[in-house]
Order: C-alpha cells, then structure tokens, then sequence
C-alpha cells in the first residue's frame, strides 16, 4: 500500500494532479471550519435566527402594514409591556392552570379506564366501539355543549382539555395492556401473585414506557385545545389574549401569545421527555 | 450455604405420574393448511396427546425428546399447572395438579425475566414475601453467585447477554427452593459455547441441589448427557415411543462410551434420522 503511494508519486504525469488535490483539500478548509462551527453549536439557535431575519425582512418590504405585521422589536416591546402590566403572567397560569386540570382528569380516569379495558376483553368490545365513535368528534364540537353544562370560566376549558386527552389515552393505555406478552403472565402465576401485585409488580410497570409516550402526546394535544377552548369560553387565558388583543388591534400582543405558546409547548414537551428518560421507563426502550 | 436438605428422605418413586393423559386443540384456523392434505375443518377436535404415561422419580432429570409440533412443550406446561383442560391424572407428590405454584417453577423457552425490574428484583421475585430484607439480599446474592453472576444485582436484563439472562432466570427458579423444575428447550438460541456452559451450569445446580427437573428438548446430545431418564415422543396424536433410565455414570461422553453411542444411534433411529453419524 505504502509502496504503491510512492510509486503513484514518483511518476511525473500524476505528481501535478495530486498536488492540485492538494490544493484543494486546502482551499475546502473554510468550509470545514463552517461546518465543525456548526456541529459545536446548537442548531436550534441558527433556525431561530433564520426565521426573525425573514420576519424582519418581510416586514422591512412592507407588504403588510406595521399594524397588521409587526416586526420583531415592536413584538419584544409589547412582551414587556404584557409582562410589565402582569397580564403576561395572569394569562399563562390561567391557561397553564386548566391544562393541568383537565390532563390530570383525564390521566387519572383514562389510564384505570385503558387497563380495565385492556386487561379485560368482554369490557373492551363493548366499550372499544363507543371510544372510537367519539375520538374523532373535535374538542371544540363539544364547545356549545360545555358552556351550556358548565357555563363560564373554568369548568368548561376543563372539561375540554379532558376530552381532548380522556380518549387518547384510554386506547393507548388499553392497546398497551393488551400487548404484554403471555410469558409475564405465566411467571406472574406461577410465582402466585396476589391480584395488587399483577397491578403493581407487572401491569404497570409493564406499560408504562408506552403510557409515557401518550402522555406525552396527550399533553401536547391538550396544550393544543386549551388556546382554542380559551378563545371562546373564557376571559383569561393565552387564547382570549390572543382574541382580545385581536379586537383591540394590538398584533403586537398577537404574536407575543404565540411565541409563548409556542414556548409553553416546548418546555412542557420537553419535561414529559425527561420523564421518560427515567429508569423505570428506560428498559422499554432498549429490551423488547 | 445451606441449599441441599442434608436430611432429605430418599427421593421418593413416582414423584410425577401421568396417567393417560388425553389433550386435543381446538381447531381456529379458517383457511385451509394444504390442499393435497385432509387437514382438520375449523372447530374440529385435534388429538395431541393421546394416552400418555409417565413416572418420574424426585430429583431425576427427565429429558423428552421429539419432532416439533409433538405437544411436548403441551405436556410440559400440563404438568406445570399451566393448562388445565385435559383428561387423564396429572400429580406431583401424590397431589393433583390444580394450576402453577411456587412449588414448581417453569423456565420459559424465551426469557421469561421481568424486564423492568433489576436482576436482584427478578431473582427475589419468588422471595418477596420475606420479612427480613437483610436476609433476602443475602440470599439472591448467594444464588446469583451459585450461577457465576454475582455483583450483577443492579442490572437490568436488556444490559445482559442471552446466556446471562437464562443463568438469572435459573438463579430465580432455584432460589424459591422448588420441588420440581419445568425447563422449555432452555437452550435454544444460544451460541454453541454458552449452550455448552448452560448444560454445564444446569447439571452442577442439580449435582448441588437435586431437584427434579423436567426439561424438553429437541436436542438428543442434550438429553444423553443431562437426562437420568428419557422420553421420547412420536409424531401427533402422540404417544410416549421409548421411556428409559439412563444408568451412565457421569460425566457422560457419547464418543468414549460406546453403549452411550449405540444408544445415540437408536434415538436418531426413531427419531426419523437415518445417515450415519
């Protein structure tokens, strides 16, 4: 190998062109160095950037008017202003408030209700059919109904968060039950477990990874459905900032509640993300 | 360490009796298997086990051998308490079988561990019952040691290779102290080394605590060298062909032992092989 290099050298004809490449390996070196940049940072933050110079481009071409389409600083004025009057923070414990309401609702009576479902086959073909006629029905058909049941306020953000995450959850948690694997069983009866110890030694932790998942999941369609419910049912709330603000001609405040939304949904993604990074949830994904 | 009972009574004949023990399937399938064959019509009756007999004395290693689709695994799980829809009699110790109990612990063909518990967990599985935590740390470690895992505790099965895992699972089984062992082809997806081990590892925890293991296998080297008794199956409905103590002195080499090898001979024989070996 060595010697063959050597050999390629010491001809005339190609000692130029392998000098040449030489040259060009060297002249890609800036290149080289963009993209080792680009590996040491994050690449979130150039996306980021990218999208607030078009921003600021469309807005600097004019295509809409400033009242229409703010730009980037008349955005970051109006965040401190909300901040400074203390709406920002009313509107996001308002709407972060009901999001944890109705998804611990649905949590606590979506995951009993997928392992009864689950585990017992009588109760799901006649159930199962039923959850599937009403998963596809919109949060927001219920909107008329939950007003005129709960009126205004909370109660009816609620009971909307909950449906939105109620039957997600219960399929998933009930497909998850059904798909333990028999062996588990046969071990569980064969070392006479009680029936608190089939809940607690194999059935949940056994679906827990996949649970994990759709609570994930839940929890972003939830986040989803509060901002929608909130346009309408109620008068607080990112969503009736959004309205209001809408009405009051203030895009500035438009857009500031939809970068904190935006914001919210990553960091209440990313915690669920964490969650399921714990111990007890990492065997699912590295064992079967 | 205190695991074999040095008062034990003499192993006791007739420990497992299976009397004409007759199990039949239900046929589910709609579509037809093969055309060129009769093949059973959905919801009839399929014979598996046709008046099988056996009697197995306390602390033998029973190997049953036979083609695949026998119903040997069928009988294996019968005998564990596992399936209970059959007729004929099923006893251990001069009891019925009535379902699976601690008492007789099956090894599952697939890992049957618990994957999200650690290995300390899973080998305590059968001891969670006892009050003192000291002492049952104690003992997993000590049967974790006995299969050349010790300090493996913490682990979680996904973290272990093949053989490991079936070595916990061995561990397990043996640290409730069962009367009886249930082994379902326990070696199958192993490479050939750590097959070679585990047969090892299985025959020296019996040597130590002689229990009675029931193991089914399609490998007949595996039943020459470990069983103290074979069964060997026929084809469905099956019945047992050959049912036969081996009185070989240990450790057992089929190509020094000369009866050994003739006996290798007939197995292959029955068994359908019919090529020199």
């Amino acid at each position: 190998m060595d010697e063959g290099r050597k050999k390629a050298v010491a001809v005339p004809g190609l000692s130029g062109f392998t000098e040449s490449l030489a040259g060009r390996v060297r002249a890609l070196d800036p290149l080289e160095k963009l993209m080792d940049f680009l590996r040491r940072t994050p690449l979130s933050v150039v996306s980021f950037g990218a999208i607030l110079l078009l921003w600021a481009a469309v807005v600097r071409l004019g295509v809409w008017s400033e009242n229409v389409l703010p730009g980037p600083l008349a955005a970051a004025r109006g965040m401190e202003e909300l901040f400074r009057s203390g709406l920002l923070l009313k509107h996001t414990a308002a709407s972060l408030f009901r999001v944890t309401a109705g998804f611990y609702l649905a949590v606590l009576l979506g995951v009993p209700a997928g392992i009864v479902l689950g585990y017992f086959a009588l109760a799901r073909r006649a159930v199962n059919p039923v959850i599937q006629f009403f998963r596809p029905i919109s949060p927001l058909a219920w909107i008329p109904l939950a007003m005129l049941w709960f009126g205004i306020g909370d109660k009816p953000a609620i009971f909307l968060i909950f449906l939105a995450s109620f039957f997600p959850l219960v399929v998933s948690t009930a497909a998850a039950v059904e798909n333990i694997g028999k062996t588990y069983f046969q071990v569980a009866a064969n070392f006479a477990f009680s029936r608190y110890e089939m809940l607690s030694l194999l059935i949940f932790p056994a679906i827990l990874p996949s649970v994990m998942v759709s609570l994930r999941i839940s929890l972003g369609i939830a986040w989803l459905v509060v901002v929608a419910a909130e346009m309408i049912a109620v008068k607080s709330g990112l969503g009736f900032l959004i309205i209001d603000s809408r009405n009051a001609l203030r895009m500035d405040f438009v857009l500031d509640a939809m970068i904190l939304i935006g914001a919210i949904g990553v960091i209440l993604d990313a915690v669920m993300l964490r969650l399921a990074r714990s111990r007890e949830v990492l065997w699912g994904a590295r064992g079967r | 360490m205190s695991f074999a009972d040095t008062k034990s009574p003499a192993p006791r004949e007739g420990f497992i009796r299976v009397r004409n023990l007759r199990k039949a399937y239900q046929e589910r399938r709609k579509a037809r298997r093969d055309p060129e064959y009769p093949s059973p019509r959905y919801g009839e009756d399929i014979l598996i086990l046709d008046g099988v007999d056996i009697d197995i004395d306390e602390g033998e290693i029973v190997c049953i051998l036979g083609p695949s689709g026998c119903g040997k695994s069928t009988l294996l799980r019968i005998i564990a308490g596992f399936d209970t829809s059959y007729t004929g009699e099923v006893s251990i110790a001069g009891r019925k079988v009535a379902g699976p109990s601690p008492h007789h612990i099956f090894v599952f063909q697939q890992s049957g561990l618990l994957d999200w518990m650690t290995v300390g967990g899973n080998v305590g599985l059968g001891l969670r019952r006892m009050k003192d935590k000291a002492a049952k740390r104690e003992k997993v470690a000590e049967y974790l040691e006995l299969v050349d895992l010790a300090g493996f505790e913490d682990h979680y099965p996904f973290q272990l290779s093949g053989g490991m895992q079936r070595r916990v699972e061995l561990a397990r089984a043996m640290a409730v102290s069962p009367e009886v062992l249930f082994m379902d082809e326990p070696f199958t997806g192993l490479d050939f080394l750590t097959h070679m081990r585990m047969r090892e590892e299985v025959l020296n925890l019996h040597e130590y605590l002689r229990k009675t293991i029931v193991m089914v296998t399609h490998d007949i080297e595996d039943a020459l060298i470990m069983g103290d008794r074979i069964v060997i199956f026929g084809n469905r409905p099956t019945r047992v062909k050959l049912a036969r103590k081996l009185e070989f002195p240990r450790p057992r080499d089929v190509s020094s032992d000369p009866d050994l090898a003739e006996l290798r001979r007939q197995v292959y024989l029955m068994m359908g092989v019919h090529y020199a070996l």
